[in-house]
């Protein structure tokens, strides 16, 4: 039996949009003077010289009837109003018109007719049904459509000829979407920050008041979810660029996965870890976690490459300069179950954190973001913090400041002393207005944001 | 008579400039501008963060012959691309993306479906149907 391509008009105008269907000044009426078969049919608007039509999907070798009912709503101008029916030829990119078709009368205008053309193709076309005239009140109608030939758009590639849907690795993602088309555990980039960096800046005091210029560590991260054709995380590759250091401390910096237990872990490269101040499991995080925790480095002044005097890198125009460090980490990721989505792995469960000086409990931080198993809770509600662990209140001072200042795109850092509101004029603003105004306050270079000799 | 008449100028003269109202002065109790970022009292509730999550739900429909996945692309207005994945025009999507707190709207592709869709609060509520112009 011949294949067929239908449009029933018995359900949403979108749907069949959808499957590829087009409509240009139609609708569907449920109206019953007009409906023609069943519970909907197709309606033009009021015709007049444009076109009003039915686009078919792409069908391949049709090879039988063009089937169709149509009438029109009225009379009005009816003798000047046709019906054409257009064979599109995808291959040649031509419109063949020898099946254009149909006058009315004022007798016969809205009397249910049945319209049938044979057709024997071999190749790709598309059948359009189009209603013209001169202006008037009258609608054309039209119902029942059946095409020969079979189905051969592609919705999921802007409804193109499937023949144009190459997927070379049969993952079931077509190559023109799948970012690894010769690697069928692989499909998808998803740069949880939008292919940006996101700068992070801490005060490594804590909990002790800081000077507030928020470079004794500045870095920027990007995370990368590497996800396959079924949603699931196969890998994740952060990339970190440890950018300053305005300390003497050797801090390390690590990062937990808050909704991912390390079982979930298969692997973890990249790391550079000498000192050390973590322990770790054989698949890379750290041991005694609940959730992963995956140490880059341990102590930022090595990892930079800086063994001089004084007391910082990149923090001064004149002073020690060092060109940022970059580490890749890559983790793997077991599918075991239903293995990991973009919803377990986002950027708000992504906890970085740094390790001051070396001291394993002297966990640092963004505000409000949970410590990791091995914290020293202690520490919490001494000297200037004013954290209060039953209500998940973290890493605050009293007048509800952070110690950890992150910006969503990578951003200047204040030179060294350089309280951090004298480069960024805006950020009080932004702060005063609980992030109301001004949430471009990192990333506005204008002058009045932005005090450039202040910044490094 | 003479100095008693220049005892009323005087005196008119004191009784003007005592009528006059007092200049505007600066309310007292306003908080004054900070100076420096240990001057800040913040929000209790400000989170300092500078982006946010947004959450999107998709309602799907049902593709009674077209069981393909179709790739759902969200992105920002530069064409940075926020999530890419595929999924069957029948699923329900709920997704959860980071975007910047400036960001007002992502757009969306869905096979020929493309929509500009506003964060507002940060939950979109959306289709993955195509919108069809009102017809008259």
């Amino acid at each position: 039996m011949a294949q067929t391509t239908t449009l029933s008009m018995e359900g949403r105008r979108e749907i069949d949009a959808a499957h590829c269907w087009e409509f240009q000044s139609v609708a569907y009426t449920s109206t019953s003077s007009e409906v023609i078969s069943g519970n909907q049919s197709a309606r033009t608007a009021p015709i007049n010289a444009n076109f009003h039509s039915i686009k078919s999907p792409w069908i391949i070798n049709p090879n039988g009837a063009i089937q169709f009912k149509h009438r029109l709503s009225g009379k009005e101008q009816a003798a000047k109003i046709k019906l054409y029916v257009i064979v599109y030829d995808y291959t040649n990119n031509q419109y063949d018109t020898n099946y254009s078709y149909s006058s009315y009368t004022a007798a016969n205008a809205t009397q249910i007719v049945t319209g049938s053309f044979n057709i024997k193709r071999v190749g790709i076309y598309k059948i359009i049904f189009s209603f013209t005239g001169i202006p008037s009140s009258t609608r054309g109608i039209l119902d029942e459509i059946s095409l020969p030939g079979a189905y051969y758009s592609n919705p999921s590639n802007a409804c193109l000829p499937q023949n144009l849907s190459t997927d070379t690795d049969g993952d079931g993602i077509m190559d023109k979407h799948d970012e690894y088309p010769n690697d069928p555990a692989l499909a998808f980039n998803n740069y949880l920050n939008g292919h940006n960096y996101t700068t992070l800046m801490f005060e490594d005091l804590w909990p002790g008041k800081g000077d507030y210029d928020f470079n004794d560590l500045v870095l920027d991260y990007q995370v990368n979810c590497l996800s396959n054709a079924k949603g699931q995380i196969t890998r994740a590759e952060i990339s970190i660029v440890l950018r300053a250091i305005g300390a003497s401390y050797k801090n390390g910096f690590a990062f937990q996965l808050d909704k991912i237990e390390p079982s979930k872990v298969l692997s973890v490269t990249g790391q550079k870890l000498s000192t050390g101040l973590f322990q770790l499991d054989g698949n890379g995080t750290e041991s005694g976690q609940t959730f992963a925790v995956i140490p880059v480095f341990d102590d930022a002044l090595k990892t930079i490459g800086f063994s001089g005097a004084g007391t910082g890198v990149n923090i001064e125009r004149n002073g020690s300069s060092i060109a940022y460090d970059t580490s890749t980490i890559v983790v793997e990721f077991s599918l075991n179950n239903t293995g990991i989505t973009l919803n377990d792995f986002t950027l708000a469960s992504f906890n970085p954190f740094i390790v001051i000086n070396q001291k394993r409990g002297r966990e640092l931080h963004k505000l409000n973001y949970a410590p990791t198993n091995l914290m020293n809770q202690s520490l919490f509600g001494s000297e200037y913090d004013n954290s209060n662990i039953s209500t998940g209140t973290y890493y605050k001072s009293k007048n509800n400041l952070p110690w950890v200042i992150e910006t969503f795109s990578s951003s200047p850092y204040m030179l060294e002393k350089k309280d951090i509101t004298s480069g960024y004029s805006k950020l009080i603003d932004w702060v005063l207005s609980s992030g109301g105004s001004y949430s471009d306050w990192y990333i506005n270079s204008g002058a009045s944001y932005r005090n450039s000799s202040a910044l490094y | 008579m003479k100095p008693l008449f220049h005892f009323i100028i005087l005196l008119c003269l004191v009784a003007c400039i005592a009528c006059q109202p007092e200049p505007p002065s600066a309310p007292t109790g306003t908080t004054q501008r900070p100076t420096s970022f240990d001057n800040i009292s913040a929000s209790n509730t400000f989170d300092w963060s500078t982006s946010r999550e947004v959450i999107l739900h998709f309602s799907g429909f049902n593709a009674n012959f077209v069981d393909q996945k179709t790739v759902l692309i969200l992105s920002d207005p530069n064409q940075n691309t926020l999530y890419k994945g595929a999924h069957p025009s029948g699923e329900e999507i709920n997704l959860h993306i980071q975007v910047p707190t400036s960001l007002e709207f992502i757009n969306m592709e869905y096979g020929i479906t493309k929509r500009k869709l506003s964060i507002g609060d940060g939950t979109i509520v959306s289709s993955l149907l195509p919108s069809l112009p009102i017809v008259p």
